[in-house]
């Protein structure tokens, strides 16, 4: 087992050295120059020529790219992230700020999600071709095609309508007053959830419907094993695989896919963050996020490996 | 659940006589987009008490769905039992609940299914699965399930029970799978069990050794067997009694020793004699069922077999009921009569000695030289150190079981794969070093024809664009105008109609598209086809007739064939001369007669005696000696001989040294300790 | 179960000839609920194509008179903050939404299939390059992708269109399709035909072209439905976002955003109605697509 996550591990770390140099090279490439930006912003046009070299020495851009990148990585190894160009405080702080209140949305979406998927999936499945089936078929189809600032507006609008109530503003820690919480941020959590669960339910859909087909189902049978046996033991056991696999890859693009949501819902998140950054072309906190949510799904996804090794024992794990 | 299973309230008068299991009038349909299937219409049959039974047919004849339907196990979506009886122990099977039926599945009927690699669950170990029905219909505890499940396993021949109770099926061999699979039918000691096809997926010599268990297990325990199968030769080693199923219905039925020394049904005349057989000198060419089997969401009216029936008459247009036949069962034929006082089809006619089968054929010319050719696919050795020659205009048959590398070989040849180590000289150019330029003139020369007709030719393009692309693409046929005469000479050439030129490979029956792909091998003008399980795939009634083809235009057109097949009957039909592979390696090469009337090695003396052929009175006297243990890991081949672990001769040398692979006969090539080079045999 | 199969040959995934009449008869019989997302499709695709005739305002005129305005039989859509006629808006946002999204998901699948498909046929080295590339931007959420594209590439119109958002929204199809398409060509590959194209010594390209690529048309096709919606909703949400689609041009996202977001607990209309465009039309694609994939796909034939 030991061997498998160390092997797996090591595997990761070109994927994290390319996303890396990726992001790099992407935002140095960037047309607008925060320099400029800013200090146009802040004085006007009048800003002169040495001003901005100057400032331009300060931040290290005006040394070729490789030594900047070098400068970067090295930060990066000491898990240094750099000053945000904008307000010059340290990356790392500025994201952990905000993701805090990223991460709990993304769970409670994740719970969500699960919850109403592995039940509806599972009902579409054996009803195949039948009303429950197309029935379920348009709630998830439904959940796939709804924008989430959409949904996210739309439940705004019916709490609006039927409680003239509109969820808090202000972000409360959950150990601090877990009501206030959750309050706010189950909303946010609810409209990703449902596109979630629309995902994983055709996912599952899917795959039981395979596995239904499967002989070892048709000996269960042959062996007289109670029919709901025969789904829950040998059938659901084996269609919830790639299920996980989907969890997965989903949850680990959630935090840093939070983007569109959390500005409906005015949440004060890691995707807010992001389109600051780049409206500002705050390039070194552009760089952060990125490279932090790039991590965050590379290391969510060696725990669902993990996770699936764990659960199939088909998986070899030396 | 207050019900008790029957056969404990049952008087044993009525034990002796009645039968255990009686099918009456069964009608089976299914619901497909082509329309109604009518799958199984108006079969009646009776097992009784330790009876085997077989059920024969080709694809499509009812057989399995019969079996589904005593389980009642079809899918409930698309298909329905119509009209008919199944009486288990005195009761209609059809008139149980759902929930009383269930109870009755695994404890007093048990199915075993044709492939052992997808019919156990991969998420659950070997232990949960046995443990499962004697838990439901036992009620043991878990610690008394264990102790059955672990007897069981021991009882079909799985090592160190104890053990394996904790593996999954993926650690399994894909005969220790159907062990496993025999020791779940056995476990709540059922008084039937049904086999769809249990060893069908299994190679000749783990075949034999799950047989002899069956058998050996239903006569000890006294269970009926029901085996559904299409190979005779099974059913002569193992059936008491014998139903032949045609087109959803029986052709005929009875003892299995009538069955095949006095058919009665122009079917079963013709199954018998189309399939080539290891206890008799092969023919010049096989009789064929010409023809293909009727689509039942049409069937003709009449006799459904007249359409292909040597003997037809008028009277075929009106359906034949079955008639009783002596000494024993019935048969559904028109010409019954005439069949059993031998006015018509009495034998097959004497078979002719091979055209131009000199006592010697004489050495003809090498074509295709494989030196000492290696293929390593990471750590696995697939092939290893293989040598051989096939002559100009020979067909030279290469056998072996699954693993031996026998596709790999075929794979290197056609330089599909390069290998590891060695040399391959087709017609004297080295392939494994030729420029692709200089290959594009190898391939012109050197073909290929696949096993699975329904995935080697490709779904969208039209048969004719199939046959015809080579000619295009090598300029061998002029215009357009040229190349369509061309393809339609090349569908002739293998028996289809021009027409068909137009039709999808989907429209196309499995033997239509096999005969496809010999007409886009044959376009090129090849000298030599590597024949890749050519026929495995087909029906008996329809191998016969591509094999007879083949045979033909090798004679037209003097080309030379690798034979890559594990159908050993076939091979010996077909081959000049005969290759055996075991784990990569070459262990005997030489003349068919040779190798078939005195094998030296003792894998191929093991692998000849697996095989059961068709006929009731030889098998029955016959006691094959069986190889014992599985196939070792490739990943991990034996030190010195690989055959050692499992040859009864192996002695320490073989263990050790591996042996040379020399001429012991003249053209007769052994590889092993204990075959001398002149002129005796085994030593030991 | 063989003996299930019926006499004439007949299973197997093969459907030649894409656009014949039989062909969509058969799908219309088997799938109703694909016939109605092809017909909102259509319906779509043609009121967009025909805005200036079909819309009763100009989807740009600005009128402080009606500001805000309730559906009403002048406006069945009401009007936004401008005054602007939201129900001319959505059938011009219509083309906008037609023509960005059928453009990026035909661009983005037609290179992430090509990727795929050399990945899974070459193999070896070739294939771990790809795959090592595809690993790493399936690492970065889509809309993150979008937006670094979307900031590194500045604006570019080409005939009123945004080329760079394109590029933004078809960028991060690639990988997604590229793994797809990569696992269905690894299944034709291997297929005894393609040994026997290679058996007979047809170059790569040919193998490829005449070969591999017409057995991938159905993954490609429910690949090429499903993000087009996908498209959909990603201009969307830029445009939403200020990112995208800018004024004046009218785009469902963009009606959604700024000063209707501001405005929409007064005028629900103002979102209601383009956030219902966004979703029939997305539910419409998938729609299609499932029952194409349900129609395609053999394991789910009788």
């Amino acid at each position: 087992m030991l061997s498998y996550i160390r092997k797996r591990l090591l595997m990761t770390i070109p994927t994290f050295f390319g996303v890396a140099l990726l992001t790099f090279l992407m935002l140095r490439v960037m047309p607008g120059d925060v320099v400029e930006y800013k200090l146009r912003a802040d004085g006007g046009a009048l800003v002169s020529e040495e001003t901005i070299q100057a400032e331009k020495r300060r931040l290290g851009l005006d040394k070729p790219l490789w030594a900047q990148f070098g400068d970067w990585a090295i930060g990066l190894a000491t898990l240094d992230l750099g000053k945000s160009m904008w307000t010059d405080r340290p990356v790392v702080e500025e994201i952990g700020a905000r993701i805090q209140l990223s991460l709990q949305v993304a769970v409670m979406a994740v719970v969500f999600g699960v919850a109403i998927a592995v039940p509806l999936g599972t009902l579409s499945a054996l009803h195949r071709g039948t009303f429950i089936d197309q029935f379920i078929r348009v709630i998830t189809i439904t959940g796939i095609a709804m924008p989430p600032f959409w949904t996210g507006m739309l439940l705004l609008l019916s709490l609006l309508a039927v409680f003239q109530w509109l969820p808090p503003l202000s972000f409360t820690p959950i150990y601090k007053d877990p009501v206030a919480n959750i309050s706010q941020l189950m909303w946010p959590a609810m409209a990703i959830g449902y596109r979630l669960a629309a995902l994983v339910t055709r996912v599952i859909r899917s795959s039981l419907l395979e596995v239904l087909n499967e002989d070892y189902i048709r000996t269960a049978r042959a062996k007289g094993v109670y029919e709901r046996v025969v789904i829950r033991r040998h059938a659901l056991r084996n269609a919830l695989l790639p299920a996980v696999t989907v969890v997965g890859v989903e949850f680990g693009l959630l935090v840093g896919g939070l983007v569109v949501t959390e500005q409906v819902f005015n949440l004060n998140g890691i995707g807010r963050l992001f389109v600051e950054a780049v409206a500002r072309s705050d390039f070194m906190l552009i760089q952060g996020l990125v490279l932090t949510t790039a991590a965050f799904f590379i290391v969510v996804n060696l725990v669902v490996d993990v996770l699936y090794a764990l659960l199939d024992p088909r998986i070899q794990l030396h | 659940m207050t019900y008790l299973a029957p056969h404990h309230r049952h008087g044993r008068v009525d034990e002796a006589t009645a039968p255990l299991l009686r099918v009456e009038n069964l009608h089976v349909e299914f619901q497909t987009s082509h329309g109604t299937v009518r799958a199984v219409e108006g079969l009646s049959l009776d097992v009784r008490r330790g009876e085997i039974m077989a059920v024969v047919g080709e694809s499509g004849s009812g057989k399995s769905v019969t079996a589904l339907s005593i389980m009642r196990l079809l899918p409930s979506r698309n298909a329905r039992i119509t009209k008919g009886r199944i009486l288990f122990q005195g009761r209609d099977l059809l008139d149980l609940g759902d929930e009383q039926m269930r109870d009755l599945r695994g404890r007093d009927i048990s199915m075993i299914f044709q492939e052992p690699m997808t019919s156990l669950n991969p998420v659950l170990s070997i232990g949960e699965q046995i443990m499962e029905p004697i838990r439901i219909h036992l009620g043991y505890d878990a610690q008394r399930a264990r102790a059955r499940a672990v007897e069981l396993l021991g009882m079909v021949g799985i090592p160190a029970p104890e053990e394996r109770l904790h593996r999954y099926p993926h650690e399994f061999s894909g005969g220790m799978r159907q062990r496993v699979m025999i020791a779940i039918g056995l476990a709540c000691n059922p008084s039937l069990i049904i086999a769809d096809e249990p060893t069908t997926a299994l190679d000749v010599t783990i075949q034999a050794q799950i047989l002899e268990l069956m058998k050996d297990l239903s006569r000890r325990l006294n269970i009926a067997l029901i085996v559904i199968t299409h190979n005779l030769g099974i059913v002569a080693r193992y059936a008491d009694n014998v139903v032949v199923m045609y087109a959803a219905k029986i052709a005929e039925r009875g003892a299995a020793e009538r069955i095949f020394h006095q058919p009665r049904h122009p079917y079963t005349m013709g199954l018998l004699r189309s399939v080539p057989r290891l206890d008799m000198a092969p023919g010049a060419r096989l009789e064929t069922i010409d023809g293909l089997p009727p689509n039942l969401a049409a069937p003709p009216a009449g006799c459904r077999f007249a359409p292909r029936c040597g003997y037809r008459i008028d009277a075929c247009a009106a359906a034949p009921a079955l008639v009783p036949v002596a000494p024993d069962g019935e048969a559904a034929c028109h010409r019954v009569a005439e069949i059993e006082n031998g006015t018509i089809g009495r034998a097959a006619p004497p078979a002719q000695p091979a055209a131009g089968s000199a006592a010697v054929p004489e050495r003809r010319a090498d074509l295709l030289e494989v030196r000492q050719v290696t293929k390593y696919f990471q750590a696995t050795r697939a092939v290893h150190n293989v040598s051989f020659t096939v002559r100009a205009g020979e067909t030279l048959g290469l056998v072996g079981e699954s693993g031996s590398g026998k596709t790999t070989i075929g794979r290197l040849i056609l330089r599909l794969l390069q290998p590891s180590y060695g040399s391959i000289v087709f017609d004297g150019t080295d392939i494994t070093a030729a420029s692709d330029y200089r290959m594009r003139s190898v391939r012109q020369k050197m073909q290929v024809i696949f096993q699975d007709p329904f995935s080697s030719l490709n779904p969208r393009m039209t048969i004719g664009d199939i046959v015809g692309e080579p000619l295009g693409y090598y300029g061998l046929a002029g215009n357009r105008a040229a190349r369509r005469e061309r393809v339609t000479s090349l569908l002739e050439n293998v028996g289809l109609r021009p027409e068909m030129a137009q039709r999808y490979p989907h429209q196309l029956s499995g033997g239509q598209r096999q005969r496809v792909g010999i007409a886009r091998a044959l376009a090129m003008e090849p000298r030599f086809i590597v024949c890749d399980e050519a026929v495995s795939a087909l029906d008996v009634s329809i191998q016969g007739q591509i094999i007879n083809l083949l045979e033909d235009l090798q004679n037209q057109h003097g080309i030379a064939y690798l034979f890559i097949a594990h159908d050993l009957a076939v091979v010996r039909h077909i081959s000049d001369r005969v290759a055996v592979m075991y784990l990569g390696e070459m262990v005997e090469v030489a003349g068919k007669e040779a190798i078939y009337s005195d094998p030296l090695h003792p894998y191929t003396q093991f692998l000849l005696e697996a095989v059961p052929v068709p006929d009731p009175v030889r098998e029955r006297a016959r006691q094959p000696r069986l190889l014992t243990g599985d196939l070792p890991s490739p990943l991990n081949p034996p030190a010195g001989c690989v055959f050692h672990p499992r040859c009864p001769h192996a002695a320490e040398e073989c263990r050790r040294t591996v042996p040379r692979f020399q001429e012991v006969r003249p053209d007769h090539f052994v590889a092993c300790h204990k075959v001398a080079p002149y002129p005796d045999a085994v030593r030991a | 179960m063989s003996s299930v199969t019926t006499g004439s040959a007949s299973a197997g995934s093969s459907r030649p000839g894409w656009f014949n009449g039989a062909v969509v008869y058969d799908f219309c019989r088997q799938q109703p609920m694909g016939v109605l997302g092809a017909l909102i499709i259509a319906t779509m695709i043609l009121a967009g194509l025909l805005a200036e005739w079909v819309a009763p305002h100009d989807p740009v005129a600005v009128d402080f008179a009606a500001v805000l305005a309730p559906p009403s039989l002048e406006h069945p859509a009401g009007t936004d903050s401008f005054g602007r006629d939201i129900f001319s808006r959505l059938i011009f946002g219509a083309r906008t939404a037609m023509i960005i999204s059928l453009i990026a998901a035909l661009a983005g699948c037609t290179a992430g299939a090509f990727l795929g498909a050399a990945s899974a046929y070459f193999g070896g080295r070739v294939d771990a390059v790809i795959q090592r590339g595809v690993d790493i931007f399936l690492s970065f959420p889509i809309i993150v992708l979008a937006l670094i594209v979307v900031s590194v590439l500045g604006r570019q119109p080409v005939l009123g269109f945004d080329l760079n958002l394109i590029v933004a929204i078809a960028l991060p199809m690639i990988p997604k399709v590229a793994r797809v398409l990569r696992a269905a060509a690894l299944t034709v590959v291997v297929m005894p035909y393609v040994d026997a194209a290679r058996a007979l010594g047809y170059s790569h390209r040919r193998i490829l072209v005449r070969h591999i690529a017409p057995n991938l048309m159905a993954p490609y096709l429910i690949m090429l439905t499903s993000y087009i919606a996908q498209a959909i909703l990603l201009e969307a949400s830029l445009s939403y976002l200020g990112l995208g689609v800018t004024e004046p041009t009218p785009a469902w996202g963009l009606m959604m955003s700024g000063s209707a977001a501001d405005s929409f607990k007064e005028a629900p209309w103002v979102v209601v109605f383009p956030g219902l465009a966004i979703s029939l039309a997305v539910f419409a694609f998938n729609l299609y697509g499932d029952a194409l994939r349900d129609w395609l796909d053999p394991r789910f034939k009788v």
